[in-house]
């Protein structure tokens, strides 16, 4: 499975930065996160991943490589479970763009086990969506980093379960439904409420 | 052959001495009254009240007091070392009572691997390597089915992972070898040949017209609802060991279990209770039923293990996986005169399919089918894999269903590239009723046929010219129309035991009749339904023979402690072993019986003649006894110095297979813009010989025409480059349901074996073996003038889709 994207973030590239290396804000940020250590150079953690109906603990080590400060890294991950494995090997880029930072990221994973014989449909969207929970709260926590006054803690803000269920939900059907026809559903399911509601309080 | 004379001579007295052709009718022939019940009636089946009531007895409906409940764990690798297994936290949980690894196996006498029915190896429990996904690495002993499914989750194994090979041209190279433990480091098995070469290659040679064509027959799973199981219970005290199990073959079962444990084969009863389907995936001995033996016999206690749907898909015996290419040879008259085939054959991490032990490619060597030709030659390689061992006979005799697609196929590129209609191609090509017993090429003798006349059926039932009429029309409108033919032939009812056996046990089918006194009977048989109607049909069998009514006779399979010792249920041989067996066990009691009314009556044996239900003086039919009075004196007031008593065993040894035939047509429609194939038509003409009960045989058509479908525009398993099964569920492995089902139209004509006592030949797997070719060719014929020539199946609507776009119809 062969991910790739770009990502703005609404800070400077050294907030971005540090946090890309901050285990607590990786774990507060990454859905489903349990745990994450840095131990020597390896981020060792634990991850509930679920896909579709499988679901299950990944205990997971992540290993950068070529890392330039404030540029970029690639990172290995060994990811293991009940439901299966991930391996996978990513690069992320970082470029300064005024006060905004921009990320790109090339990521190749193998995915295994009953996560993938199960799940097969799902995980697509699962990644994509993982990916994309994790980076928009990467963001909102170095926003908040970035406005914190000088000598003053950042409150780290978490990913939500719920939030997380709801991008999967938008990126199944941005897979199997195509968006014209995607908006004209949503314009009928409004157009069918607005109905209903116009019946009952008449 | 002195074993096939001495079956002869024993049986002399008993056949009717039926060896001749026996012309073709399409009426079933009904000689008991309704309450009778013989052959030809249509009896509703004595099993459905309780199948339909939800009261049948399936593996997982048994429940043993104090039994454990086993689950597996398998691997997520294809292909991967395994440095260790840390079974310690499952171990901790509460209700664990024991995590079996490959090591224990060993320690308990080398049990960690097991024989195949092919006389190849496989592991039960691994201890260095796993060699294919979902293979099995551990088993966890626990109180509940719920607390061994957690604790699969606890159970830590460290895999190092090692390069899949996925495909088998590229396994050929020997770059990764799957079995190790092999003497020859090469992942070939074994090479297998068929039918003449030299001659071959000079009709080649000779060849006005030569067609070419690859294809892929592709890996696809029985899915039966139930999935498979055992419950395994023994009894320290009596050193007995109980087995309830999903066995297509209990006896063949037993035997094995006995040769691979040690235990004595007297203390192992296997009890094969209601089947939820097997259709050849209950025929191979799966590592699953071997450590749940070994768990029961270690704890002393009942161990059930019921596989998940997912476990089913992925580790069971897979089915067909061929690679073939094939060449069609013509004369300059257009004549079909040779076929020359090469085909690989993927048996994944084990040789584990199930065909008889002399022949690795199973039947497929029919392959010249119903069509008359000098010259054939076969070879097939089979290649290891990293993935799940099988190759078993889904709902077909052995690698029929390939055989039958192929030359089916290659017979309409040939038709197509002379310009000929595909069904005059056929018609002026098939061998000839007269040529019967037919010599084919490749060494079979086929014991009867009539392929024009269910062709030529068909052709009437469908009206087939209007259709090419009507496909023309809308040729020129630009829309897409096809009709497709598929004229197959059987080769079911393994069979005359000089050539066929399994692991040295031959494969000959019994049955052992009892009659009460009270005129009701008992027939036990070696075989086992699993969903065919057994205890109609055979009951129906006996009712003919003997005159008792069908519903007077209980039938029992499937204990191995009670039946006769049987090879079992597959390959459409029930009727053509046991039913034959049913028939010569009623002729030997009848033979006692005349004695007993000869007796009652005070007449000599020669001056009494059976009639339907009894034996009577001839020429004075008042003067009789019934079937039911002679039970009675049997009992009551046999002649002195007879035996007392009404039974009689047999055991039947066929002196040839059957060759059930038929034709199918098949007319889609093709959507444009979508590749979508919509059925519209489809006449299926079916010649199974004489007919035990038409209700039963239409709906074993309807069940494989549905089960024909599925491969054809369904069922695949997929796996990605790394070996990992992409169809685990049945969301991703598609089978067809009452929805995707077209209307079957059936028909019939009878051509009786020859050689089978009461001329039936089996039926249930020829629809599965006949459908795919006759959808395929459909498609095929709604596409050739765009270019297409040929489609692998499952024809999905992607697959149309792309040849549509590449041939500029649809963008």
């Amino acid at each position: 499975m062969k991910l790739a994207g770009e990502y703005r973030f609404e800070a400077p590239v050294a907030e971005v930065w540090s946090a890309l290396l901050d285990p607590i804000v990786l774990a507060a940020v990454m859905p489903g996160c349990e745990k994450l250590e840095l131990v020597d150079d390896t981020y060792v953690g634990d991850l509930n991943i679920k896909v579709g109906p499988v679901q299950g603990k990944f205990h997971g080590k992540v290993n950068l490589s070529d890392v330039e400060a404030e540029q970029g890294y690639t990172m290995k991950v060994d990811g293991r479970g009940a439901p299966g494995f991930v391996n996978a090997t990513a690069s992320v880029k970082l470029t300064p763009e005024g006060d905004e930072t921009k990320m790109e990221y090339v990521a190749d994973a193998r995915v295994g086990g009953r996560i993938a014989s199960v799940g097969q449909r799902l995980i697509d969207a699962s990644a994509k969506a993982i990916i994309n929970e994790s980076l928009e709260g990467l963001n909102a926590n170095v926003k908040a980093r970035a406005n914190v006054a000088e000598g003053q803690e950042a409150e780290v803000i978490k990913a939500s379960q719920t939030e997380f269920a709801t991008k999967v939900a938008k990126e199944v059907a941005k897979d199997l439904i195509p968006p014209p026809v995607r908006t004209a559903l949503i314009v009928l399911a409004l157009v069918g409420i607005g109905a209903l509601i116009y019946l009952l309080v008449r | 052959m002195p074993q096939l004379d001495d079956r002869k001579e024993h049986h002399s007295e008993l056949a009717d001495g039926v060896s001749a052709q026996v012309p073709t009718t399409d009426e079933v022939q009904i000689k008991t009254p309704e309450n009778i019940g013989g052959m030809g009636h249509r009896k509703k089946r004595k099993e459905d009240p309780r199948f339909l009531q939800g009261k049948g007895n399936y593996v997982d409906d048994v429940k043993l007091p104090g039994m454990l409940y086993m689950d597996i764990v398998r691997s997520p690798y294809a292909h991967a070392k395994i440095n260790s297994i840390d079974a310690s936290a499952a171990l901790e949980m509460d209700g664990v009572l024991a995590v079996i690894t490959g090591e224990d196996l060993k320690a308990a006498g080398d049990l960690h691997w097991m024989p195949t029915l092919m006389s190849d190896t496989q592991m039960v429990l691994p201890i260095d390597k796993v060699v294919y996904y979902a293979q099995e690495v551990c088993a966890v002993i626990a109180t509940s089915r719920y607390i061994a499914a957690d604790a699969i989750e606890q159970v830590f194994v460290d895999y190092e992972p090692l390069d899949a090979v996925v495909d088998p041209f590229e396994a050929l190279k020997d770059n990764v070898i799957v079995r190790e433990d092999k003497e020859e480091k090469t992942n070939h098995i074994w090479h297998w040949e068929a039918g003449d070469k030299a001659e071959t290659d000079a009709v080649f040679n000779d060849a006005a017209t030569v067609v070419k064509e690859k294809m892929y027959i592709p890996r696809i799973h029985v899915s039966s609802i139930e999935t498979c199981g055992m419950v395994a219970n023994y009894n320290k005290a009596r050193e007995h060991m109980q087995i309830y199990m999903t066995s297509q073959a209990p006896h063949a079962h037993r035997t094995v279990f006995a040769l691979v444990s040690g235990l004595p084969e007297h203390k192992i009863q296997i009890i094969s209770p209601d089947i939820g389907g097997g259709f050849g995936g209950k025929v191979p001995v799966y590592p699953g039923y071997v450590i749940c033996a070994v768990a029961s016999l270690v704890t002393g206690k009942p161990v059930k293990w019921i596989e998940d749907r997912s476990e089913n898909l992925q580790a069971d015996s897979f089915a067909r996986d061929y690679h073939i290419e094939a060449e069609m040879a013509a004369d300059k008259d257009g004549k079909i005169t040779g076929l020359r085939v090469k085909t690989l054959s993927d048996c994944g991490a084990a040789d584990a399919a199930a065909n008889p032990s002399k022949f690795p490619a199973g039947l497929y060597s029919i392959c010249t089918g119903s069509y008359d030709m000098k010259a054939a030659h076969v070879e097939v390689d089979g290649v290891y894999t990293t993935k799940p061992p099988g190759g078993v006979a889904y709902r077909c005799s052995f690698r029929v269903t390939e055989a039958v697609h192929m030359v089916e196929r290659m017979t309409e590129i040939m038709a197509h590239e002379l310009g000929e209609d595909a069904a005059d191609y056929r018609l002026r090509n098939f061998i000839q009723p007269d040529q019967f017993p037919y010599k084919s090429p490749t060494g079979w003798e086929y014991d009867s046929g009539n392929y024009e006349a269910a062709l030529k059926k068909a052709m009437d039932m469908i009206d087939y010219r209007a259709l090419r009429e009507e496909q023309k029309e809308k040729r020129a409108k630009g829309e897409l129309m096809g009709i497709g033919i598929s004229s197959f032939t059987e080769v079911v009812g393994a069979g005359p035991s000089k050539d066929y056996d399994i692991l040295g046990i031959k494969m000959f089918d019994s049955a052992e009749i009892r009659i009460h006194p009270t005129g009701k009977a008992m027939a036990r048989f070696g075989t086992k339904s699993q969903g065919q109607g057994h205890e109609t049909t055979y009951a129906q069998i006996v009712a003919e023979e003997l005159g008792l009514p069908a519903d007077d006779i209980e039938v029992e399979e499937g204990d191995t402690d009670t039946a006769p010792y049987g090879l079992g249920t597959y390959a459409s041989r029930s009727t053509p072993t046991a039913g034959a067996a049913a028939v010569m066990a009623s002729r030997k009691i009848k033979a006692k019986a005349k004695k007993i009314a000869a007796h009652l009556l005070e007449v000599g044996v020669d001056d009494l003649e059976w009639n339907i239900d009894r034996f009577q003086v001839k020429g004075s039919s008042d003067q009789a006894k019934t079937i039911q009075e002679i039970a009675f004196a049997a009992y009551t007031n046999h002649p002195q110095g007879m035996e007392a008593g009404l039974e009689a065993v047999d055991y039947y040894d066929p002196p040839n297979l059957t060759f059930p035939f038929g034709s199918y047509i098949c007319v889609v429609d093709i959507d444009k813009g979508t590749g979508e194939v919509k059925i519209r038509r489809f006449v299926a003409v079916d010649d199974c010989g004489h007919i035990i009960n038409p209700l039963i045989v239409e709906g074993q058509i309807h069940g494989g025409l549905t089960m024909g479908l599925a491969p054809a525009m369904y069922e695949e398993i997929v796996y990605d480059e790394n070996g990992q099964n992409l169809t685990g569920t049945l969301a991703d492995y598609l089978l067809p349901t009452a929805v995707e089902s077209p209307k079957w139209e059936l028909g019939k004509t009878i051509t009786p074996s020859p050689h089978h006592p009461i001329g039936a030949k089996g039926v249930g797997e020829s629809p599965t073996v006949g459908a795919p070719p006759a959808i395929a060719n459909a498609v095929v014929d709604a596409l050739w003038h765009l270019g297409v020539r040929h489609v692998d199946i499952p024809i999905t609507p992607p697959k149309v889709w792309k040849l549509l776009r590449d041939n500029g119809v649809t963008d």
